[in-house]
């Protein structure tokens, strides 16, 4: 499903991948754990064409990102459940809407899989804004936008990083729940293993 | 300043635009009305020779009267111009035996008419008429009038196109800011794989809206400032009906003006800040 061959990335004077080769196999649970500023966001990035790699061959699905153009990134991207490290929330928009904008916006007509308002305990939130929520309801809001349509592929960088450890234990249980229901491949990106399930792809020291 | 006060600031900006802009224009298209019509009312005087008679002059009344350009040809009789003479330099009819004036013609021309080539040329012609003696008009005060609508031109014309250059890029500032403010979202979007094309839509959107609200607050502060001249401003040269007319021409053209600025400058922001992250 992903695939990085001999992956470069510099940037300024520091080098943050060298030579990174892994593959991800469908219908898995997938973790990269490294320290801080270790490439690890770098890698989803590039993933989903954020970020061009120096040299290296990144695929995703049958796409040779490396060499996709712009609008073959934004196609791609329409296939990913995408969890940001920094949230993202549109802010003049309630929950509701920032999740529906992307079908909206897209013109598709996605499942939405309304149980995870339930498993996550947020359906009371769906008509506020963002700036009515704490940050640990805005992250778990971004982490049910990453999942809700069932997109074969979710990057999650950092996701659980702002939650009470209760709900930590909560969002991994929805990741396994529908990795294993609905056949979605994870890749997340944290510090530390996050469960003795995943497979890990150590970068950084740990490599 | 948030996104909201970028709104609130876009809206202020785009009315001080329509109303300065009309106000100024109508300023300009008023005090150019008032000096064509000034200008129109400068006489040109045909002095027919002695021996005309009236049916003589009121021949050539007619003929000059079909030519391009006149608005008005008035007969001046020679016991008219003796008495107007007479009255003037307060002279005693008595002293003269006969009445030493010949019949003349007075001409009033169309404004674009009234300038010193059309007038010389209108006067070389007559001047071969053989009913008429000399021609005469105001040359001097002509080319002031001349010269003063010219200056008004070029200084109108010019602090508008310097006042509209300032306006297009306090448009692209505040655009720019608005941007600015959104581009989180917009980039959030994309990575969601929603195209460029969508976001721009939806950027026009986001700086459209408070122009229109803009568009509707300029009517109703011009109907205000309208009614507030109809009421306690009525300038004499410059009446109502010719301030309703450059008032309204001047309105819709800055509306259209402002919609293009709109238009214009959020492409231009979009076009040199959007990126494809």
């Amino acid at each position: 499903m992903v695939e990085f061959i001999d992956v470069y990335k510099k940037f300024k004077d520091k080098t943050v991948l060298n030579g990174l080769s892994f593959r991800i196999i469908p219908n898995t649970m997938n973790q990269i754990v490294g320290e801080q500023s270790s490439g690890k966001s770098t890698i989803l990035k590039m993933i989903y064409g954020a970020v061009k790699p120096d040299r290296g061959f990144i695929r995703a699905f049958d796409a040779n990102v490396s060499n996709l153009k712009y609008s073959g990134i934004v196609l791609l991207r329409r296939y990913l459940g995408i969890i940001f490290e920094d949230i993202r929330l549109i802010k003049g928009l309630t929950v509701r809407e920032n999740i529906s904008i992307i079908i909206k916006m897209t013109k598709r007509d996605l499942y939405f899989s309304e149980e995870i308002f339930d498993i996550l305990s947020i359906g009371h939130l769906l008509d506020k804004y963002p700036r009515e929520l704490s940050l640990s309801e805005q992250s778990l809001v971004n982490i049910v936008r990453g999942v809700v349509f069932s997109f074969p592929l979710v990057l999650a960088d950092e996701p659980l990083r702002y939650l009470s450890l209760d709900y930590k234990r909560k969002v991994i249980e929805l990741f396994k729940y529908l990795n294993k229901e609905k056949g979605i491949t994870f890749l997340i990106a944290s510090q530390t293993v996050l469960d003795d399930d995943f497979n890990v792809i150590f970068i950084g020291d740990n490599e | 300043m948030n996104r909201d006060n970028v709104g609130i600031a876009l809206f202020f900006v785009i009315v001080a635009f329509i109303l300065t802009m009309t106000i100024l224009m109508s300023m300009f298209f008023g005090i150019n009305r008032y000096i064509s019509d000034r200008k129109s009312k400068i006489p040109m005087y045909v002095f027919c020779k002695s021996s005309c008679k009236k049916t003589e002059v009121e021949k050539l009344s007619n003929k000059i009267m079909e030519k391009k350009g006149i608005v008005k040809v008035r007969i001046i009789s020679k016991e008219e111009a003796f008495k107007d003479m007479a009255s003037k330099f307060s002279i005693d009819k008595e002293l003269f035996g006969d009445n030493p004036f010949p019949y003349s013609l007075e001409l009033l021309f169309e404004p674009k008419y009234t300038n010193k080539n059309s007038f010389t040329k209108f006067a070389n012609n007559l001047k071969k008429n053989p009913y008429v003696e000399d021609v005469n008009f105001p040359l001097k005060f002509l080319q002031n009038m001349e010269d003063v609508k010219r200056k008004v031109n070029i200084l109108g014309e010019s602090i508008l196109t310097i006042l509209y250059i300032v306006e297009f890029i306090v448009f692209v500032s505040i655009i720019s800011v608005l941007y600015s403010h959104k581009k989180e979202d917009f980039d959030t979007l994309k990575f969601f794989g929603i195209k460029r094309s969508k976001i721009l839509g939806l950027f026009l959107k986001n700086t459209f809206s408070p122009a229109i609200f803009a568009f509707f607050a300029s009517i109703i502060f011009i109907f205000l400032i309208y009614n507030l001249y109809d009421k306690y401003a009525n300038i004499y040269y410059i009446n109502k009906e010719l301030f309703k007319d450059s008032l309204k021409t001047t309105f819709v053209l800055n509306i259209v003006i402002g919609v293009l600025f709109t238009f214009f400058s959020s492409l231009f922001v979009f076009t040199v800040k959007d990126e494809k992250v």
